[in-house]
């Protein structure tokens, strides 16, 4: 029992961390507030369904279609509707990203219904680790995304792009004023900020079962951790924080009831906005 | 310079409308298709109304506006169903706990700027929804709870337009009064206000009573109609529909935001039987509204108004 919620809550950690750092990353960087990041992941999710499905070809090249689609579906969403609305106020943002949001999700209805699907995994086969049993695509999803987080800090931490990213984040106008373009760095956001949501949904595409509502969840999610985070602090801060929200949800999950889990990560979401609102690490004023 | 009478034209029309709608009834022959779609449209005024007095006011977005509708829905269904406390009695619980809802809302909010309403305003009514769908016993589960047919439709129907002219004519009092003026202050500039003296959280709080007030009512009377409160009051749709009924209409304008709602309310329900694609058709329609007229109808036809002025 301990051991399946430690075991689990590794897993979920990290599978949090990769949805928070790609969404925290243009709420730091571009002040957006991107509602359309649940809905993207659940995009790769379903091009992963659809492709298994329907077409007669391996899953790999499936994940990989699902990750190339939902990098490309968020940075077109950047292109076309959010670069335009930048200089907006804040609610508008947030009104065209829910309205994009919506739109994805009616149209995954459309084309895929509202059933809950299944994808199976990319390994089969199972192994017992610390006495719970789990399935290779398990172990697999969770290397995966410690790898990426690794190696997302330290890009964030030494790369010339990373640590323009984390000046832009800081100080728009002063990082223009010393030659980085806020404008590359707003698009290299996207482009990673899409991929993290590709592999994330086909990451947990196989694990949890998939549905159209599903995306509101991961923004729950996504909240939740980044608030608790704070904006503008360390990725072990993210990483912490997904932590605390994961193993908050395992416990409500396991002793009172699994769909109470977003009730978890809601009331860390208040209580740090009341009690602690620039977050345990971040170096913004919110 | 404006003389009284064009000051309470507004007021007028507010009951002209009220008095036209009441004709309904008998002109319509106790027609029940056409009572129904009016007794909706003119709930979904009040929800967009309430709405706009939070975002379209005091620039904050509240993406569940229907959370106090279904708080004050569910309590008097659970009252209606477990207590022998009576229909008044029941009916004014609900409006006092839906109101009181609102601070689910704005207590997290109150010390951080109005993004971070607008993301509670979505965690809380994601919550609300799952917390319905998991505590079956208390709650209905998916089909959530019924109750016979209380009241007549035709008294229901007047109930709504009572309703929707007291929201209406209120919001337009409040907006304009003093209290009004601090929470467009708000809007404007939260620095700016605080410096010349503006209470903001306590403006904030009351303006968040106020709005689930209106929508804890209008919530009530959706149940009655209904006969029966479900889950999916608490969807992303639902909450989203009365939001882009406001934007559609005009955010900060009263008359924009129940145009809004009256059509796309009356919209809502011709469309009934294709809601998959009224639902992409809707949040197509708020995401062109925001890009290229973020006014609203309303904004479009008062800047019309007022270029045919300049003409002259």
């Amino acid at each position: 029992m301990i051991q399946t919620i430690i075991i689990y809550g590794i897993i979920w950690t990290f599978l949090y961390s990769l949805i928070a750092i790609g969404f925290s990353l243009i709420f730091g960087v571009a002040d957006v507030v991107n509602l359309t990041h649940g809905m993207v992941i659940m995009a790769a999710s379903y091009v992963v369904f659809l492709l298994v499905s329907n077409v007669q070809i391996s899953l790999a090249i499936s994940m990989l279609s699902g990750i190339i689609a939902a990098a490309l579906l968020l940075i077109i969403i950047y292109l076309v509707f959010i670069r335009r609305m930048l200089k907006a106020p804040h609610t508008s943002m947030l009104l065209l990203t829910i309205g994009i949001a919506m739109m994805l999700q009616q149209v995954i209805i459309l084309v895929a219904g509202t059933q809950t699907r299944y994808v199976p995994s990319i390994i089969s086969g199972s192994r017992p680790i610390w006495g719970v049993v789990l399935s290779n695509q398990q172990i697999l999803s969770v290397v995966v995304a410690i790898a990426l987080v690794l190696l997302l800090g330290s890009f964030l931490k030494w790369g010339r792009q990373g640590r323009a990213i984390r000046a832009v984040s800081q100080d728009r106008e002063i990082a223009a004023a010393s030659g980085v373009s806020p404008n590359v760095i707003f698009t290299l956001t996207v482009v990673i900020s899409g991929t993290l949501a590709g592999i994330a949904g086909v990451l947990v595409s196989p694990i949890e079962v998939v549905t159209p509502e599903a995306g509101w969840g991961f923004m729950v999610t996504a909240f939740s951790v980044t608030v608790l985070a704070g904006l503008g602090g360390p990725i072990w801060g993210v990483v912490v924080s997904a932590a605390i929200v994961s193993y908050a949800e395992l416990l409500t999950a396991f002793f009172i009831a699994p769909m109470l889990k977003e009730a978890a990560a809601f009331t860390i979401l208040i209580l740090t906005l009341m009690f602690k609102p620039s977050g345990l690490f971040g170096k913004k004023r919110i | 310079m404006l003389t009284p009478i064009k000051d309470y034209l507004w007021l007028v029309t507010v009951c002209m409308v009220a008095g036209i709608l009441f004709t309904v009834v008998p002109l319509s022959g106790h027609n029940f298709f056409v009572i129904g779609l009016l007794t909706s449209a003119c709930l979904y005024v009040v929800y967009a109304v309430s709405w706009d007095l939070l975002e379209g006011y005091t620039g904050m977005l509240n993406f569940g506006q229907l959370i106090f509708a279904g708080v004050a829905g569910y309590t008097v269904a659970l009252l209606e169903l477990n207590s022998g406390i009576g229909r008044v009695g029941a009916i004014i619980i609900g409006v006092l706990v839906g109101t009181f809802s609102s601070l689910l809302l704005s207590i997290p909010s109150l010390r951080v700027r109005s993004t971070y309403f607008a993301i509670v305003s979505f965690s809380v009514l994601l919550v609300c929804y799952k917390v319905t769908m998991t505590f079956i016993k208390v709650f209905g589960g998916d089909y959530g709870l019924a109750i016979s047919r209380a009241f007549s439709r035709e008294i229901l129907f007047y109930a709504s337009i009572v309703i929707m002219a007291f929201t209406v004519i209120a919001s337009r009092v409040l907006v304009k009064s003093r209290f009004g003026m601090a929470l467009q202050a708000i809007r404007e500039d939260e620095e700016t206000a605080r410096a010349v003296g503006i209470n903001i959280r306590l403006y904030k709080f009351l303006i968040c009573l106020v709005s689930a007030f209106f929508t804890s009512l209008a919530g009530i009377c959706f149940f009655y109609t209904m006969g029966h409160v479900g889950p999916e009051i608490f969807s992303m749709m639902g909450s989203t529909d009365v939001l882009i009924m406001g934007v559609v209409g005009g955010q900060g304008s009263i008359f924009g935001t129940a145009i809004g709602g009256a059509l796309l309310a009356l919209l809502l329900e011709v469309m009934r039987p294709v809601a998959e694609y009224r639902n992409l058709l809707y949040a197509f329609l708020l995401v062109l509204v925001v890009m290229f007229a973020p006014k609203g109808i309303w904004g479009g036809v008062t800047s019309l108004i007022k270029k045919d002025d300049q003409r002259r």
